[in-house]
């Protein structure tokens, strides 16, 4: 997938912000897709909500492109069934509306409540997000509430219309630490109870062990690893979930103990490096890794890894 | 919020002062005839006839005109013109400045490139010659003319501004919800939208009203309006034909002037206050 | 004279307002050694940002130190005059700002910059010589001598951050506080400075304050940890003793904040509830609405701090009457 890019003159330029990614997502499981800012993520995630539209490629949600003709037409029930929690908690709901007029939108759109019974639907999805007691926040204001009551208002909003897949991006980075477990927590809670898919945007490496089936690793634009959660982290193929996995810091060891295998920053995506993405600075670099753009290689069964030293 | 901003406004000192100074001219307006000791066009009573071109007296508190009329009692039916022109060419102006930019901000492509197009040209025609072009061409003489004047050549600035604050409203996370919700396009620009840009649309009103108050002025005052009309304008044409400065009536141009002068100073004292209120830097201080 | 560089006493400090005074900065003491690195951990709004103000005399107008002692190798910094301490500041102590990117003034060259501080603190230098001192110091954060008369624009964001602190290091302080200087830095870009911070700590032997949510990165690279909360420390001591063993049942929350990256994965619970609004600050331990070992003395009185093990120092009561460890 490409996005066009206008740039002066009106010629018109690609930024290559997602490329060839494919990944399948399956139902009840979470996805982490980690990488770096400028890496793609959540281009994925705004592609996937539809509020981006690839150059080229496919997205099928059960069985149906969502690009195509049948899901434009039905575009109402695309949206109940996918819906997405942003990064920032009080830049994604209105100022000037009331808790009560945030959370009565989803039911009245969807036709899931008659009129009489907004008030009690909307205290049933506040108790869920742990605001209790709902009268106490149904008739707040977004700014008169902190940043992790903001983002369960938000959980609330999108969990509201019983989605299939829900698309969170970085959900939590913009919240104080210790209220981050607990959102994951009550992300993992509606997994369980709903069955809901998650596809989970972050750069926190750790974070997404604590809370993915599989992590998808995410480096200018392309996958580069993906597999299982807890393999990606303790047996990582590619060079860069490698230096991911070394920059990420650890408690339990003294700080000399683990140092960087490289250096450099993401690479410009209007025009990226030949071959693969990674290679000016890979610490394992080959001479054709500049020529060759590597396929995923199958490591096993469900992982795969973009890297020319897996060739089979 | 909207409650939240009246209450902001009225305990906010300027924006209070420019509220009272527009009631008072409201009230000057609705109670004319009250006010007034004379008709605008009598010039004479039982006593016979007035006496023309009176310095102030007790019986004509700001003189008389060239042709007798009470100079104050024009003034005060005079509120009534000056008043509706600028307040009703301040809506529509505001009403068309609103449409378009709502229009191009949130649906860009397009639409918003004839938009913008039309509203450079009218930003680099300079207005006031554009005002006098155009009335002269008009020869229907009247206040319609003069509003629909003003307002075609008073949209283009407050289409700039309110466009540009749609587009970054409309790239605000909370939009984005919206679109990802099914929100239907008309429900996220009237509820998503427009709640955040309500304090810049009433300063677009407000500054369009002043303008259209002081252009409908220079319109009368260089006789493209209706002389006949009783207007802050035509009195200021009339005072100026008669060459009331030479003959240092004070009387007959200055209370026209200062009345143009405080009906724009309660507008611009409003338009103070909006930004005081929607921009809590400010407020603080 | 020991060897200690920075020592805080009883400082309270924080802003005054419309509606009152917000004690930002309450009763905090803590001791700095020459060359150690002394990490303090909060959330937002916990006051370690008006701390770092303080000591720096950077406070903005409507803020203040109402009282308490910095005493920065034998000087009290609260009595210094305006120009006493500027020409302290920088000299002695420097600080890298979080928002450091954008610290930098965009139409000026990061050389003119770097020879503009250098110039203002050291009467009589050569513009030869600043030059030079500042390609040295360029050098060491690893930014080539050909850099030097870029533009702010033209440098990563990484590699302003490292101009920074090379800005901030050019005087030789003793003393560089750091206000979150990674955090809006990707993962291996922070790691990167991280490391080249930890390179020249142990050349030149300065004393660093490094301040920032990120606990799990503060116990790897601090000798010393500070926990703050509400604008109070509530537990401080050896960083790898906190880690192995938090006392206070904040630090034991926040430890249980971080998921690790190996090891078995464990249901963590973080800390549910939100911290006081330090304009009406509760009689108590500020923490109290939150704790799942609140006992009633906790609700009106706040406790001193009480020394377990050495220099391993936490203010509950929970550690009041024993001598040793649960």
């Amino acid at each position: 997938m490409h996005f066009p890019v206008k740039k002066f003159g009106r010629k018109e330029e690609y930024v290559h912000a997602m490329d060839d990614i494919s990944f399948s997502l399956y139902q009840g499981e979470i996805l982490a897709i980690v990488g770096e800012s400028g890496s793609g993520k959540t281009t994925t995630a705004n592609v996937v909500a539809k509020l981006h539209r690839p150059t080229s490629g496919e997205i099928y949600f059960n069985g149906q492109e969502i690009y195509g003709q049948e899901v434009r037409k039905n575009n109402l029930e695309y949206r109940k069934n996918v819906q997405m929690i942003f990064q920032d908690p009080f830049g994604a709901l209105n100022p000037t509306h009331t808790i009560r007029g945030i959370l009565e939108r989803p039911f009245v759109i969807h036709g899931l409540a008659e009129r009489s019974e907004l008030e009690a639907k909307i205290k049933e999805v506040l108790v869920q997000v742990g605001l209790e007691p709902p009268e106490q926040f149904i008739d707040k204001f977004p700014h008169e509430l902190s940043g992790g009551q903001l983002q369960r208002i938000n959980i609330a909003r999108a969990i509201s219309v019983e989605p299939v897949l829900l698309l969170a991006d970085e959900p939590t980075s913009m919240l104080d630490v210790s209220i981050r477990i607990i959102i994951m927590n009550m992300i993992k809670k509606f997994r369980d109870r709903d069955n809901i898919s998650y596809l989970y945007i972050t750069h926190n490496l750790a974070g997404a062990r604590y809370i993915a089936d599989r992590i998808g690793v995410m480096y200018a634009g392309m996958l580069m690893e993906l597999g299982p959660a807890d393999e990606i982290i303790q047996n990582a193929y590619h060079p860069y979930t490698q230096l991911l996995r070394s920059a990420a810091p650890q408690p339990e060891k003294d700080f000399k103990e683990n140092k960087l295998t490289t250096q450099g920053e993401i690479p410009s995506l209007v025009n990226p490096p030949s071959g693969c993405r990674f290679h000016p600075r890979c610490p394992k670099a080959m001479p054709e890794c500049s020529k060759k753009l590597p396929e995923m290689y199958q490591i096993n069964e469900k992982h795969r890894v973009r890297c020319l030293l897996y060739r089979q | 919020m909207i409650k939240d901003m009246l209450k902001l406004f009225i305990t906010n000192r300027k924006a209070l002062l420019g509220v009272i100074i527009l009631s008072i001219f409201i009230f000057i307006a609705v109670f004319a005839p009250l006010i007034a000791p004379y008709h605008p066009k009598q010039s004479s009573d039982q006593e016979g006839k007035f006496q023309l071109r009176a310095a102030p007296s007790s019986k004509h508190l700001l003189g008389t005109s060239h042709a007798g009329y009470d100079i104050f009692s024009r003034l005060i039916y005079g509120t009534r013109l000056s008043l509706m022109v600028g307040i009703v060419t301040g809506v529509i102006t505001t009403f068309i400045a609103l449409t378009l930019g709502l229009l191009g901000g949130y649906y860009g492509g397009v639409i918003d490139d004839i938009i913008s197009f039309i509203n450079n040209i009218f930003l680099v025609i300079p207005s006031l010659p554009l005002i006098i072009v155009i009335a002269s061409y008009i020869t229907i003489r009247g206040v319609w003319p003069i509003i629909f004047v003003l307002s075609f050549t008073g949209w283009a600035w407050g289409t700039r501004v309110i466009r540009s604050q749609v587009l970054t409203v409309r790239e605000r996370e909370f939009v984005k919800v919206a679109e990802v919700l099914g929100e239907k396009p008309l429900v996220i620009v009237f509820r998503e939208i427009l709640p955040n840009i309500i304090s810049l649309v009433m300063a677009t009103f407000f500054t369009s009203t002043i303008a259209a108050v002081i252009g409908e002025a220079t319109l009368e005052f260089i006789g493209l309006g209706n002389i006949s009309a009783v207007t802050w304008g035509t009195m200021l044409y009339w005072a100026q034909n008669n060459a009331a400065l030479l003959y240092n009536a004070w009387w007959w141009f200055l209370p026209p002037g200062l009345f143009i002068g405080l009906l724009g100073t309660s507008f611009a004292l409003m338009n103070f206050a909006i930004d005081e209120i929607s921009n809590p830097k400010i407020r603080k201080r | 004279m020991s060897d200690k560089l920075l020592e805080v006493q009883n400082l309270i400090a924080g802003y005054q307002t419309k509606m009152g005074r917000v004690l930002a900065v309450n009763d905090v003491s803590f001791e700095l050694k020459k060359g150690e690195l002394i990490g303090i951990a909060g959330e937002s709004g916990c006051g370690k940002s008006t701390l770092a103000y303080s000591i720096m005399n950077l406070l903005e107008d409507n803020g203040a130190i109402f009282s308490g002692e910095i005493n920065f190798s034998g000087d009290n910094l609260v009595d210094f005059s305006a120009k006493e301490i500027k020409q302290f500041r920088w000299q002695k102590m420097s600080m890298v700002f979080q928002s450091a990117m954008n610290a930098l003034n965009p139409v000026m060259k990061i050389s003119e910059q770097l020879i503009d501080a250098l110039k203002a603190h050291q009467k009589g230098i050569s513009e030869k010589e600043a030059r030079k001192r500042a390609e040295e110091m360029l050098e060491l954060v690893d930014i080539q001598k050909d850099r030097l008369d870029a533009y702010p624009h033209q440098l990563s964001g990484g590699m302003k951050q490292r101009v920074m602190i090379a800005m901030a290091m050019i005087l030789n302080p003793d003393l560089v506080i750091m206000d979150e200087p990674t955090t809006a830095l990707d993962v291996v870009v922070q790691r990167n400075i991280i490391e080249k911070i930890e390179d020249l700590r142990s050349e030149f032997n300065f004393s660093i304050i490094f301040i920032t949510h990120d606990l799990s990165l503060l116990v790897e690279i601090s000798d010393k940890l500070a926990i703050m909360y509400a604008g109070k420390i509530l537990e401080i001591g050896p960083a790898a003793k906190i880690y192995s063993n938090p006392l206070h049942p904040y630090t034991k929350g926040l430890m249980n904040s971080f998921p690790p990256l190996t090891g078995e994965i464990e249901e963590m619970s973080g800390i549910e509830g939100k911290p006081p609004d330090l304009l009406n600050p509760p009689a108590g331990c500020p923490f109290y609405p939150r704790c799942e070992k609140r006992m009633e003395i906790c609700k009106t009185e706040m406790p001193e701090f009480k020394e377990l093990e050495n220099e391993h120092q936490v203010k509950c009561y929970l550690y009041q009457g024993s001598d040793n460890l649960e």
